[in-house]
């Protein structure tokens, strides 16, 4: 059976990484998203957005997130028993779609939402095994609610 | 007992040593290895071969989180 992720984000979530991704032009953005697993965590909800800076030391074709404000909305998330389901960043000249560099950086279950400056889109995937980077990213189904 | 955290999104799991040298053995291989951030007391550790069995031994808290890059 096809192991398949649907994700379910709120317009005005939407909005704000749209924004976050506008914000900086040229430059990569990036972000946490926390949320719930439903449905046998096949389904995701998404509750918040988090801007993390971006502190690649080539931020025009790179993000590394700020160790600091991650481990900060790691801890905060976790404490009050929800979940990190994922990571938002931009691709501000091409479309929303995974690199090789994406790829390597595979380490968490969770879901990748990726901005493409190419058709102003938020695409999401999900790593098919993420032990093992190799194997790539699946299409996630993106369905942005009303509120 | 030695204890280092090691955050995901999943949550947090517990790695339990009884020396500061066992401690220090899996946070060098683990951090290497997995592409880990170090925090030793809320500081993240840059010099991984510089950092000692003591200082484990005499932090508070010792936590591994991913390191989260792409492009």
């Amino acid at each position: 059976m096809k192991v398949y992720w649907d994700i379910w984000l709120p317009r005005t979530l939407e909005i704000a990484m749209l924004r976050h991704a506008y914000s900086q032009d040229d430059r990569e953005v990036c972000g946490l998203l926390a949320g719930l697993f439903l449905d046998d965590k096949k389904v995701i909800k998404v509750e918040e957005f988090k801007p993390i800076v971006n502190v690649a030391e080539s931020p025009l074709a790179l993000f590394r997130m700020d160790p600091y404000e991650q481990k900060k909305f790691f801890d905060r998330i976790l404490n009050n028993n929800k979940h990190v389901i994922g990571c938002f960043h931009s691709h501000p000249h091409n479309f929303g779609i995974p690199s090789l560099v994406d790829q390597s950086g595979i380490n968490e279950n969770y879901a990748w939402m990726i901005w493409g400056g190419q058709d102003n889109r938020i695409r999401s995937w999900y790593p098919r095994d993420y032990k093992n980077p190799d194997m790539g990213f699946e299409a996630a189904n993106l369905t942005v609610v009303p509120v | 007992m030695i204890k280092v955290n090691v955050a995901s999104a999943r949550g947090h799991d517990v790695a339990e040593f009884e020396t500061g040298t066992l401690a220090l053995d899996f946070v060098q291989q683990t951090a290497k290895s997995e592409k880990k951030w170090v925090f030793v007391d809320g500081e993240i550790i840059s010099d991984l071969a510089g950092l000692d069995a003591n200082r484990i031994e005499q932090a508070n808290d010792v936590t591994l989180s991913n390191q989260l890059i792409g492009g």
